[in-house]
């Protein structure tokens, strides 16, 4: 790859992919409230339209069922179609289409349908956007079979990923998460993807296995760090693509920590830290020197008050406390 | 139900704390987060909050020294005792429910640092080990009812069985003293009779399953040992012993039971020759400069020529980082410390203990070290620290005539130096016979970590700075 140290934010890099994908395939289009002109209420669309007119950046009506059905109908007849929904929470409105039709019209025309669709949507919380417009709905998606959903943490992994969703031939969900939008990383100039269902090692470690995805992984190594000055060794895996799971590397990596915490902005009881201290446990039951520990967000709506938001969302701090727990170590300075 | 009190880890690196003061009364009601305790590690002093709530009974008192992880109190319910098959600092092997297997070996002779209880992870009937900890256990043939958890709850970690294996002693008795070399064998140790019951409880041994040599005799160190001997050759079904034997040739005239010190080295000499691809090759060294140097040293502080091979050789490993290595893992792992074994002949054995850093040491320092390790041999007083960690041993027949032989390595070892004694020999000057001073080093090595050239490289390197000597 070139352009070794060029920085984007989170959000230019998915404005770039989109554009180089949409300049490299005439087949592919843009759908969804205010993604023309505006450019998006996040700006993400910025500028599209000016390049691909409103044939190929179409504003719709505000209505989440219609906007993926016309994704579904435009896939299934040959075009690549990227909807989207603004906000994950809008998930739940257009959830027909998106369980029933999309994740199931090639399943039921018998491997004769192709359904090369992309949702975007907006996740997490941190912005004080209220609990209508702040969740995290990934455990849902990745229950329904014949969807793919990922979830990057970098500006580099938000460009691959968004092409290689764009070029995948099934439904794939790109949720971005919008506390993130201004974070900055390395992005190459070049359009290229990465793969889907697979995992990134972020930090190598010896002690304990943080997994993690999206704004989560990043405060997971953030823990990491803290962690390491007080002498414990954490790898950190940042899963990418939560739907499928990349098993063989959360299941290496606990063979060889022997210790698994997951960690999720979505609230603990029913979300993926379930699913994957489930694997963990299949495959590396003899491995484990500790249960698997998930931290996640309390049963709770996402709180409208920043005070209680930020003590909603799981961070850096509660992650290194669920670490030293699982590995019965106290805190620097206290006793336990 | 009963709660465990565990002494804390404090750090990665603290093993171990000192009950400086109670803050409560004995059977004082506490909850947890309270502050009820002092105690000092090797680097501070800090106090300990209860970790939970109840009634808080001692079995630990001030002054008592206990390992991360061992039990010093319980929290009661209120009108509940203290568990009965758990005594306090006064509690005597004889009173141990010998008949669990799962004993907890809470064993401690009174006031002495020994009030080590050996808690291991137990819960009612259950063994709380986790599913790694079971796994390493029984890869390595450790007993888990001997290990001391420290996870939370007291449950086994894999960290604790990997520590129960390295588990030795910190001092010894000259009655029995007789460490094994190089390191304990699986799951086995090394300690005096005189602080037989504190190993046992520190390693999680249940001393009320050991039985004495004699009925009604004293258990010792060597009880101890065969115990665990026993019950690995019962898990793993092989030991030393259980080579196919033929019948007795003879009614024999004296017979020297393969178990201590010599069980150890026949079990470590045998599955070292078996384990490894070993070869000897032998190189002549002139001492001249060597010979030289010994003489003009006070006659009562001369070193020994095994002192100038291990200087020489611990400077060598430093150049040819191969020869300091460990086949481990599908790998030849380099060894950045350089810890020299020495052997050291005891009466019906063998030790060797290990110059830690030998290659940092100025010569007169390794000397003083060996001198110090040989000693402490002889005497059983051999520190833990002084018989693990070697990446390379020494061994000198050279005081029996002997001038080259065919070491066996120490494992995990991949190399062994033995040196020949001191001969009178010739070399030739411009054609011209001279006499010299010569000895020969017997290089043994693994085949399957490196090959000849290396090994004989590596020699070379020795012989020249033995040849070398004085020279600057």
């Amino acid at each position: 790859m070139s352009g070794e140290e060029r920085q984007l934010s989170y959000l230019q890099a998915f404005n770039e992919g989109l554009r180089q994908v949409m300049e490299a395939d005439p087949d592919v289009f843009v759908a969804g409230e205010d993604v023309g002109r505006t450019g998006g209420v996040f700006h993400n669309f910025d500028g599209l339209v000016d390049i691909f007119g409103e044939k190929r950046m179409v504003d719709t009506p505000i209505s989440e069922q219609a906007i993926i059905g016309l994704g579904i109908g435009a896939a299934v007849v040959g075009l690549r179609p990227v909807v989207d929904l603004m906000f994950m929470d809008f998930v739940m409105v257009a959830m027909d289409q998106i369980a029933n039709q999309a994740a199931k019209l090639k399943y039921m025309f018998g491997g004769n349908a192709k359904l090369p669709m992309t949702i975007t949507t907006m996740g997490g919380a941190g912005l004080s956007a209220g609990a209508q417009h702040s969740q995290t709905l990934e455990a849902m998606l990745s229950h329904v079979p014949g969807l793919k959903t990922v979830m990057p943490s970098t500006a580099g992994d938000m460009k691959g990923l968004l092409v290689a969703a764009v070029r995948d031939d099934n439904p794939v969900i790109v949720v971005l998460h919008k506390k993130m939008l201004g974070t900055k990383g390395p992005v190459p100039e070049e359009l290229y993807d990465l793969p889907l269902g697979q995992a990134a090692v972020r930090r190598v470690g010896t002690d304990v296995t943080i997994v993690a995805w999206s704004r989560m992984a990043a405060e997971s190594l953030a823990a990491a760090e803290q962690l390491a000055t007080e002498g414990i060794d954490a790898e950190v895996i940042d899963l990418r693509t939560v739907s499928p799971i990349d098993t063989d590397t959360v299941v290496d990596s606990a063979r060889r920590t022997n210790r698994i915490v997951v960690v999720h902005e979505a609230v603990r009881d029913g979300g993926l830290g379930a699913e994957v201290a489930a694997r963990v446990q299949e495959h590396a039951f003899d491995h484990l020197d500790a249960p698997v520990a998930r931290v996640g967000a309390p049963p709770s709506p996402v709180p409208f008050s920043p005070a209680l938001e930020s003590l909603y969302v799981p961070d850096a701090a509660r992650i290194a406390a669920q670490v030293r727990e699982t590995l019965h170590r106290p805190m620097p300075g206290q006793v336990r | 139900m009963a709660v465990e009190f565990q002494m804390p880890k404090l750090g990665l690196t603290m093993e171990e704390g000192t009950i400086t003061a109670w803050l409560v009364e004995d059977g004082a009601q506490v909850e947890a987060g309270d502050p009820v305790l002092t105690i000092e590690t090797d680097k501070v002093e800090s106090d300990v909050e209860a970790s939970h709530s109840g009634r808080l009974h001692m079995t630990g008192s001030v002054g008592d020294l206990f390992e991360c992880g061992q039990r010093i109190g319980w929290f009661l319910e209120p009108g509940e005792e203290p568990p009965a098959d758990a005594p306090t600092g006064a509690g005597s092997r004889g009173s141990l429910p010998a008949s669990d297997p799962l004993a907890t070996a809470a064993v401690g002779p009174g006031s002495a640092p020994s009030s080590h209880t050996g808690a291991n992870g137990r819960d009612g009937t259950r063994l709380l080990a986790s599913p790694n900890a079971r796994r390493v256990a029984a890869d390595l043939g450790v007993d888990l009812g001997r290990v001391a958890g420290t996870g939370p709850g007291g449950r086994i970690v894999s960290e604790d069985v990997f520590a129960s294996r390295r588990s030795a002693p910190t001092s010894g008795s000259p009655t029995s003293g007789s460490p094994t070399m190089g390191g304990p064998p699986p799951g086995g140790w090394v300690e005096a009779s005189a602080a037989a019951v504190q190993t046992a409880a520190r390693l999680g041994v249940d001393l009320g399953e050991v039985a004495p040599a004699r009925q009604g005799a004293r258990l010792d160190r060597s009880d101890v040992e065969r115990h665990v001997r026993e019950r690995l050759a019962a898990t793993q079904g092989e030991s030393a012993r259980a080579v196919a034997e033929a019948p007795l040739l003879q009614e024999p005239t004296g017979r020297i039971p393969l178990t201590g010190m010599r069980g150890t080295i026949a079990q470590r000499m045998h599955e070292s020759l078996q384990a490894m691809a070993q070869l000897t090759l032998t190189m002549d060294v002139v001492m001249d400069g060597v010979v030289a140097h010994r003489a003009a040293a006070e006659p009562d502080g001369r070193p020994g020529y095994t002192d100038y091979v291990v200087a020489a050789a611990a400077q060598a490993l430093v150049e040819h980082p191969l020869i300091n290595s460990q086949v481990a893992g599908g790998a030849v792992n380099l060894l950045g410390e350089v810890n020299v074994g020495v052997a050291v002949a005891l009466d019906g054995g063998l030790v060797v203990p290990v110059v830690r850093n030998a290659d940092r040491l100025a010569f007169g320092d390794l000397c003083a070290e060996t001198t110090r390790l040989a000693e402490a041999a002889r005497s059983g007083n051999l520190a833990m620290a002084d018989i693990e960690g070697g990446t390379f041993s020494v061994t000198a027949l050279g005081m029996y005539g002997v001038d080259a032989f065919t070491p066996v390595i120490n494992p995990p070892n991949t190399a062994i130096l033995g040196v020949g004694r001191i001969r009178d020999d010739v070399r030739f000057s411009n054609g011209a016979p001279v006499p010299a001073k010569v000895l020969t080093l017997s290089l043994t090595w693994d085949h399957r970590a490196y090959d000849g050239a290396p090994a004989a490289d590596f020699a070379a390197s020795v012989r020249d700075m033995l040849e070398g000597w004085g020279d600057g």
